[in-house]
């Protein structure tokens, strides 16, 4: 057969345009390459070490690595098997894990039924701290050991988010031969992971090295974890090699790294920036007053500016497109608009935006203070006087407790991908925002209860469309921005991926995953 | 900035005088570490939450009240001072509220940390700084002399925060030579820890380098107006010699006393220097502590920080006493 | 050394040419001051963008027409905010230091004046204050306070009285036994109009030297200060918090960082010069070296 010349051409720019696809292609399917050791660089120091307690950040990036769960999240964000082989739910409160197999605690003992039930007696126990103990304390009635290889959980209601509370990074396995032995928490991590705690130094370095015993082995020899606290250091750490991984990428740095083959930058919005407002505090005490401050802030100015474009606009309340209780008519309500937020006000007996006068606090932290800089700075030009206080993060951490405050700048990730989350800030009771400053709606509490007990997936989905009516009634924040929260790597590194929706900050905690391309 | 030595210098004299000021100066510290303690208590903040999580954790008020409880911080003010002050008549300094760990094995590494940064730092601006004010003296009033001049007064002129990051843009992002920050122990990698090391040494040692060289060159001016160089010269001594072996001797003794009034400078240079190269010493464990509300060793980093400077202080002064009195600097 | 003198000049010509040097140099670096000093009065007045109008369109813009100096990450115009952020350093440093001469030569003079008892506590109280680090007594003491203007002239005073108190207390020692002080007493004058009219005139050229001085390592302490974050709060301008927020963005323009880095390096070199120049003028004893 002869081949036309032009055929031949195009066979040519064929293979020259398609070669480095193919090429990349069959890189991408080739296999992780054992050894090597991560340089990851943390943006601060792991506050503690106990496996039972939320350090945040460091919570995953360092017991995430150490200890398992019994269960965890795959890569598309949806519960996966971990400690726990399987399961069954035989009732809606029954639940009955087989554990897995032939597994090991770092110091050599098997991993064993008794182990589970230590672990959730210790988080139960007042003593621990644990951050999950009241949620465990309201939901657990009992839990049951089957022999070695089986655990049965009963609880008191039935619960849409017990696997996520499994799942999450303040729940982890512990030993419970090794605890009491003598184990302290606060100083050694003993746990079934890919990697152990081999040493550390603290405030300098943090060694893990793999354990070749894991259930889940890790590609990595060793990964180094040392604070960076100051971001500009963190971003050179990087970008001059003493770093392979960093987390916490300021977003100023993130469109000179995307742009650079030789570095690779994962980015995710599981964070929001909202202001809490004090419902008890005049003149917010009005909701109509609430409302009309988050028609009167643009959104779009707070990202360009703030995060330099790179933010999400909250035109709504904590549900995200992906999620599947997303409504688009409750949950995209807010605009940029001076004209209804006048109204509001005059609905609410006020004249003009100058009769407001506000005092908003903020910590001493960039991603807090820019935004509240740039939303203070929005509300005085539409006449508003607004006070901007500054505080640092200890006087918010107590602030948000004690409800001292007009309006607070805040940055909050949500505890899972179900909307169950509403419970914790907006039920009367919720200690992350509503019981500090009295918040209550008694419509919204009976909600709020109700989405937590059904299993129903359409049932919730309209369930939580209510919640949002209410929500848009009282405004108790003014909801800003999703924020931009990334990790920049070099582009050797492989194998991490970012959990999709609320779950990016886990992501650290599968170190296993990630392997150095020689 | 010293208080004046006796005017007769003898022995016994001296020993007196360094007792009232040893005694001095431990009231000193007794009063300024009760001042810190009393004030921590009016500070918002609750080390309670910080030991409770980070920033997405929102615990109850029973478990703050339970965590407060353990701590020991709902016991009234004065009894906690009390528990405090015995402490440290005992040597101990207490537990980290945060960590958990003894405060004394962390102080003394993080204080180590910040003697590795100041020590050297001082030795470079030594090294610099006098030699240059040797070169500064004998090039008077010619036309390096300005531009000398000039150098010198940036070298205390520039802002540390400038100098810092200016050096790590040079040296890291551009040549990539160095580190851009960060700390390894000098005993598990020596050679790590001086390449990590010469950034920030360089960052704080600019300013003290200058104040040197300035009290060199001044102090060698000074001296060779004095009566027994004129002597000397006209003995026919030559340059070299007269410098050499008279002035420079005499002229070097204020620079070193001087050079110790540097080092508590170099304290306030320090806090920057760590913050900007991430070097974890004692500033940052202060700064830090702070920041968690961990009292324990916010007022252990006050008392020893303040303790050194005394120190450096009562050792200035002695030196002054023993050597020279009729030397006096304004 | 041999100094250069030509063998052409007469000895008035020296003097005369010593004299033009003292002054240009102590000249300069006062046009310097006086240039910052023109920039902050005139801060409203230089251009039409205040220093927190915010343009998102235009962040990290080159000098041009209308932002002769560029503008910022948040977009804003950073001559205005050099201009604004002269204010601050300048109120800062001349109230901390003013404020602390005041006080400090007051408190020190009368000390060594009056002697006994008060001038023990006074002089005990200020080496107490000495004794500390004068940046971690500054961050504890803005910890406790609050991040504001108030407060961090409050501790840069609170640093400097006894320093001041120092250098009046030596000083006033050395004048408090000439002969028209001791005329003064015989006559029974009273002892503040003796502090005022005898004492105080003698003892302000070395506290003038201390002062320019003092307001050099003012500015450095307040610009460190709003370095950590700790000096006045967002959105006051403050050359620091520029310097510190700037340097984020260092990846994508350098200026924002060098504008101000620039002034605050320059102003603190003219008060250092002109402390120089001062002490050569009004210190006779350091006449001779250089």
């Amino acid at each position: 057969m002869r081949i036309s010349r032009r055929t031949l051409g195009k066979l040519i720019a064929g293979t020259i345009v398609g070669a480095p696809a193919f090429v990349r292609g069959t890189r991408a399917a080739a296999a992780p390459t054992r050894g090597g050791i991560l340089k990851f660089g943390l943006y601060r120091d792991p506050v503690g070490l106990d496996p039972h307690l939320n350090y945040g950040a460091t919570s995953s990036s360092l017991q995430g690595n150490v200890y398992d769960t019994l269960v965890t999240y795959d890569v598309h964000g949806n519960i996966a098997p971990a400690l726990a082989a399987s399961w069954s739910q035989p009732q809606p409160t029954l639940y009955i894990f087989s554990l897995r197999r032939n597994v090991t605690f770092h110091d050599g003992t098997p991993f064993t039924a008794a182990d589970v039930l230590y672990s959730f007696r210790r988080i139960l126990d007042p003593q621990t701290k644990a951050t999950r103990e009241k949620e465990f304390e309201e939901l657990i009635e009992s839990v049951r050991a089957r022999g070695d290889a089986a655990v049965e959980v009963r609880l008191r209601h039935p619960s849409a988010t017990f696997l996520d509370i499994l799942a999450g990074r303040e729940t982890f396995m512990v030993s419970q031969r090794w605890a009491e032995a003598g184990g302290d928490f606060k100083k050694a991590m003993n746990g079934t992971g890919a990697f152990r705690l081999a040493s550390y130094e603290p405030n300098v370095r943090y060694v893990l090295e793999r354990f070749p015993k894991a259930w889940d082995p890790a590609s990595l020899d060793r990964v180094e974890l040392a604070p960076i606290l100051d971001d500009r250091a963190r971003v050179n750490a990087l970008k001059s090699g003493q770093a392979d991984f960093i987390e916490y990428l300021p977003w100023q740095d993130t469109e000179f790294l995307m742009r650079s083959r030789d570095f690779r930058v994962y980015r995710g919005f599981e964070v929001f920036n909202m202001i809490r407002l004090n419902p008890t505090r005049p003149p917010l005490v009005n909701p109509k007053v609430r409302q009309a401050l988050n028609f009167a802030i643009n959104r779009e100015t707070v990202s360009l500016t703030a995060f330099g474009g790179q933010a999400q606009l909250m035109d709504g309340f904590l549900l995200r497109k992906d999620a599947w209780a997303y409504n688009p008519e409750t949950s995209k309500v807010w605009t940029y608009d001076p004209q209804r937020a006048l109204a509001l006000l005059k609905d609410a007996g006020l004249q003009r935006p100058q009769d407001l006068h506000l005092v908003l606090d903020s910590a001493n932290l960039t991603v807090h203070l820019d935004t509240a800089q740039v939303v203070a700075t929005m509300l005085r030009s539409w006449g508003a006087t607004v006070d901007l206080k500054i505080n640092d993060v200890a006087t918010l951490f107590q602030k948000r407790v004690t409800g001292d405050y007009m309006m607070m700048m805040d940055g909050l990730s949500l505890p899972w991908a179900d909307p169950d989350f509403y419970y914790r800030y907006f039920h009367s009771t919720g200690t992350a925002y509503a019981a500090a400053v009295k918040f209550k709606n008694a419509r919204l509490d009976q909600l709020l209860e109700e989405g937590q007990r059904i299993t129903d997936r359409n049932k919730r989905r309209a369930v939580y469309a209510d919640v949002e009516r209410i929500l848009f009634q009282e405004a108790p924040w003014i909801f800003v921005v999703w924020r931009p929260q990334a990790e920049a790597a070099r582009s050797a590194v492989k194998g991490y991926v970012r959990l999709p929706g609320g779950l990016g900050a886990l992501s650290v905690g599968y170190l296993n995953r990630v392997w150095i391309e020689k | 900035m010293r208080r004046d030595p006796p005017a007769n210098a003898g022995a016994a004299n001296v020993k007196r005088y360094l007792a009232r000021r040893i005694g001095g100066a431990v009231v000193l510290l007794w009063v300024v570490a009760s001042v810190v303690f009393f004030s921590l208590y009016l500070l918002p903040g609750d080390p309670a939450l910080i030991i409770l999580g980070g920033l997405d954790a929102h615990p109850s008020p029973e478990q703050v009240q339970r965590v407060r409880a353990q701590l020991g911080l709902d016991r009234p003010v004065v009894v906690q001072y009390l528990g405090w002050a015995s402490g440290l008549l005992r040597g101990d300094l207490g537990r980290s509220l945060v960590s958990g760990r003894a405060v004394t094995t962390d102080l003394a590494v993080r204080l180590l940390r910040t003697l590795q940064l100041i020590v050297p730092a001082a030795g470079v601006a030594m090294a610099i700084g006098i030699p240059a004010g040797v070169y500064s003296a004998r090039a008077r009033d010619t036309l390096m002399d300005p531009i000398v001049s000039a150098l010198t007064l940036l070298g205390f002129s520039v802002p540390v925060f400038v100098i810092g990051p200016g050096l790590v843009s040079i040296f890291t992002l551009w040549l990539g030579l160095l580190p851009s920050g960060g700390y390894v122990g000098a005993f598990q990698d020596p050679g790590g820890f001086a390449v990590h090391l010469i950034l920030p040494a360089l960052a704080l040692a600019a300013a003290p380098a200058a104040t040197t060289m300035r009290m060199t060159r001044s102090s060698i001016l000074e001296q060779t107006s004095l009566d027994y160089v004129r002597t000397a010269r006209s003995k026919g001594l030559g340059e070299r010699q007269v410098v050499g072996r008279h002035v420079l001797r005499n002229a070097l003794l204020p620079v070193l006393t001087v050079l110790g009034l540097q080092v508590g400078a170099m304290f306030a240079g320090s806090v920057l220097v760590e913050t900007i190269f991430n070097w974890p010493g004692m500033n940052l464990f202060l700064l830090e502590a702070l920041g968690q509300r961990d009292y324990p060793v916010i007022q252990a980093v006050v008392l020893v920080a303040a303790s050194i400077f005394i120190a450096v202080n009562v050792l200035i002064d002695v030196t002054y006493a023993l050597v020279d009195p009729r030397i006096r600097y304004a | 050394m041999p100094s250069s003198t030509r063998a052409s000049d007469t000895p008035e010509a020296e003097r005369a040419r010593r004299r033009r040097i003292r002054r240009l140099r102590l000249l300069t670096p006062a046009a310097v001051v006086g240039v910052v000093a023109a920039l902050a009065v005139l801060a409203p007045a230089l251009t039409a963008y205040g220093p927190e109008a915010i343009d998102p369109r235009l962040r990290m813009a080159l000098p041009s027409l209308t932002h002769p100096l560029g503008t910022d990450e948040f977009g804003r115009d950073i001559l205005s905010r050099l201009a604004f952020g002269a204010r601050i350093t300048l109120v800062v440093s001349v109230a901390s230091i003013a404020g602390a001469a005041g006080i400090g030569t007051l408190l020190g003079s009368a000390a060594a004046y009056l002697g006994g008892i008060g001038d023990l506590v006074v002089m005990r109280i200020a080496d107490g204050l000495l004794s500390f680090p004068p940046i971690l007594l500054a961050i504890l003491v803005i910890t406790f306070l609050g991040p504001s203007v108030v407060n961090v002239i409050l501790v840069i005073g609170l640093l400097y009285v006894p320093r001041f108190a120092r250098v009046a207390h030596a000083a006033t020692l050395s004048v408090r036994e000439t002969e028209y002080v001791a005329a003064a007493k015989a006559q029974g004058a009273p002892t503040a109009r003796i502090l005022r009219r005898d004492i105080l005139p003698n003892i302000a050229a070395p506290l003038f030297v201390q002062a320019s001085l003092a307001l050099g390592h003012a500015i450095l302490l307040e610009s460190g200060l709003s370095f950590l974050g700790l000096g006045p709060p967002p959105p006051a301008p403050s050359w620091g918090r520029m310097i510190e927020q700037s340097s984020r963005f260092m990846s994508l323009s350098v200026w924002p960082v060098v504008w101000p880095a620039a002034v605050v390096s320059g102003t603190v070199l003219a008060f250092n010069l002109l402390g120089d120049a001062l002490r050569d003028l009004l210190d006779p004893r350091l006449r001779g070296s250089v």
